[in-house]
């Protein structure tokens, strides 16, 4: 029996270390892809998104959801979310409507999919509603003030995304406003964005 | 012989393969893109390992499908971590209760860590090459170091017409066939099929070393797959040991498989196994002979999955092997004929409920007649994490039957609640 024990703390201590290397997977996976997403014109294959699938996901409030986009939401939910986390849509905000078409399109021309066309469009749909309200940054970076004092530290934004909590901060105090949230989301230029979030070949029109 | 069936009762234990999570942090996705819930795989899962480790591209229609090389320069770049999984765990607890006629009852519980796994996997960089290793440190609670897996292979083609050639030491069913067909289960326990329970002692997943060559077809959307698959193997160290218990050498398998995937998530498989090797019977008593013996497999398998949510799977296997308990009585046979059906239900991506009944009729030249044992069993099984990566398991089996030699009687009930960590 202690022999038992003693290898049963071995196991824990052994998963304890490996749940540590598991959260930082995301962040190597991010630095480990700077591949281009096209190879050649011929074949393109979406770079993994740099988030960690244990994170915790984006609050989202059905109610201010139309009978489509929860339509949509909850495919996301069940086809979607088989291999992804809600981040990688909310992650993708630099996406446009075409982008997001191809996308989802592809997925369905995936093993395991189980997605339909219709249900592809109505993934579509939310997929861009939540596209844009996630452009809505100070509503999506206020949701992590955690302390409630109406400002942003660094450390209560995600990692992923403290490289813009450091371009957004200009006064440099180490705080974000809802005001410099606002100047900084103002200053991006979503047509330079988009072009880069393409990805894959176009998708073909099904009969 | 009855002593030895009684035996196998006892230790009905998991079979040891699990999934692999390296894979899913490579493309950061969850460990469910290929499991249903770990380590039962999916079509995608599936197809990965037919592609040589690679992510299955979309197949659109009217699109040129993507070869292996173009898959293989699309991969993220190469790491170590991306291509080890150290702690592959389960930690088990287990209360079982046995009954045997003419024995008094035995209960027995405890915990132990029950199977700490370490693989390698993926592609080699830049080339079409792909390979495996599995390490297993822990197995069903004890402590014994054994590279489990180790072969290499080559991947050619394009993702709707591929095929594969490998080499090295790899168990005979690992990611073959259809869910119904796979040794991959939701029940924490290995079904009954799938257990040692002939008196010749053949296990059906064994780890010889030997080539496995394997052809696959797919059509648009993955909506079809077709897969063949052909294994030709000598027994390890190339005297049999591990074909069966008392066999000295002479050992040699083929095994082939077919597999038809039709979306969404159902299949078909067949499979034929032909094996023969010197079997040592009476060993080391003044009676001990050899004879050569074949062993023979067939089995047929499907499963249909209802809306995304209710998988319905069933299966038959038929055996076959020479049997001689006396030298020279030629002519024996062990047979068997070995049924089972399944309902898992997935309430939601991360909640399944299953239950499996098996009925395996068993019969021996010289023995009573036909003799059969039955298995319920039934699982919970649980996700505890978003990425899938820790699951809680637990089941209840009943076992009861007579072993075909003496047609003594032996039940057995187990409780197994587990955690299964992949990292």
């Amino acid at each position: 029996m202690n022999i038992l024990v003693r290898f049963s703390m071995v196991g824990l201590i052994w998963v304890s270390g490996a749940v540590a290397l598991h959260g930082q997977a995301g962040q190597r996976v991010k630095d480990a892809l700077g591949l281009s997403a096209d190879k050649g014109g011929k074949f393109k294959i979406c770079p993994a998104q740099a988030y960690d699938q244990d994170a915790p996901e984006p609050a989202l409030s059905t109610a201010s959801m139309s009978a489509g986009v929860l339509d949509g939401y909850r495919l996301f939910r069940s086809k979607c979310g088989q291999c992804h986390s809600l981040n990688q849509s909310a992650t993708k905000s630099e996406a446009s409507v075409h982008d997001w078409t191809n996308m989802v399109f592809r997925m369905q021309d995936m093993p395991s999919s189980h997605m339909s066309e219709t249900q592809s469009k109505a993934i579509v749909t939310f997929v861009v509603w939540q596209a844009d309200y996630s452009n809505d940054l100070v509503k999506t970076l206020m949701a992590f003030d955690k302390d409630g004092d109406g400002k942003l530290s660094k450390s209560e934004v995600p990692e992923r995304m403290q490289g813009m909590f450091d371009r957004a901060d200009t006064n440099r105090d180490g705080m974000l406003t809802p005001e410099e949230i606002r100047k900084y989301a103002e200053a991006q230029d979503p047509s330079l964005a988009a072009a880069s979030g393409n990805c894959g070949p176009d998708h073909q029109t099904k009969k | 012989m009855s002593v030895s069936f009684a035996l196998v009762l006892l230790t009905l234990t998991q079979t040891n393969l699990n999934a692999m999570p390296q894979y899913s942090r490579r493309y950061n996705v969850k460990c469910s893109a290929c499991h249903t819930i770990a380590p039962v795989l999916n079509e995608m899962g599936y197809m990965f390992k037919r592609l040589g480790y690679h992510l299955p591209p979309a197949l659109s229609k009217g699109q040129k499908a993507p070869t292996i090389s173009d898959l293989v320069k699309a991969e993220p770049q190469w790491n170590m971590a991306d291509n080890f999984a150290i702690a592959v765990a389960d930690f088990s607890f287990q209360l079982t209760r046995n009954t045997q006629e003419g024995a008094s009852s035995a209960s027995a519980s405890g915990f132990q860590v029950n199977v700490w796994n370490n693989y390698a996997g993926g592609w080699v960089p830049n080339t079409n090459f792909f390979y495996l290793a599995e390490f297993d440190i822990i197995t069903n609670g004890v402590v014994s170091p054994t590279l489990t897996n180790a072969y290499f292979g080559y991947a050619g083609g394009n993702a709707k017409s591929n095929w594969y050639l490998a080499g090295g030491r790899e168990h005979l069913q690992i990611g073959e066939g259809t869910r119904a067909a796979g040794v991959y289960s939701l029940m924490p326990a290995s079904p009954l099929m799938f257990e040692t329970v002939s008196p010749t002692s053949f296990i059906f997943d064994q780890s010889p070393v030997g080539l496995d060559a394997g052809y696959t077809w797919a059509s648009d959307g993955y909506k079809n797959v077709l897969a063949l698959t052909g294994k030709v193997t000598n027994g390890d160290n190339a005297d049999g040991s591990e074909i069966l218990g008392l066999s000295s050498k002479h050992a040699k398998d083929v095994w082939v498989d077919a597999d038809w995937w039709f979306a969404p998530e159902s299949g078909v498989t067949f499979l034929d196994y032909y094996g023969a090797k010197d079997q040592t019977q009476n060993s080391g008593a003044d009676s001990q002979f050899t004879y050569r013996a074949t062993i023979r497999r067939q089995g047929l398998f499907a499963n249909y999955m209802i809306a995304n949510k209710v998988d319905v799977l069933g299966g038959y296997m038929r055996s076959k092997d020479d049997w001689q308990s006396v030298a020279g009585t030629g002519g024996g046979y062990f047979r068997a004929n070995d049924y089972y059906g399944e309902a898992n239900y997935y309430v939601t991506p991360k909640l399944a409920l299953s239950g499996r009944y098996d009925v395996l009729e068993q019969r021996i030249t010289g023995g009573p007649g036909r003799e059969a044992a039955h298995e319920w069993s039934a699982a919970v099984n649980r996700t505890f994490t978003r990425s899938g990566a820790i699951i809680g398991r637990l089941g209840y089996s009943y076992l009861s039957g007579r072993d075909p030699v003496g047609a003594v009687k032996s039940t057995n009930r187990l409780v197994q609640a587990d955690v299964l960590f992949n990292f």
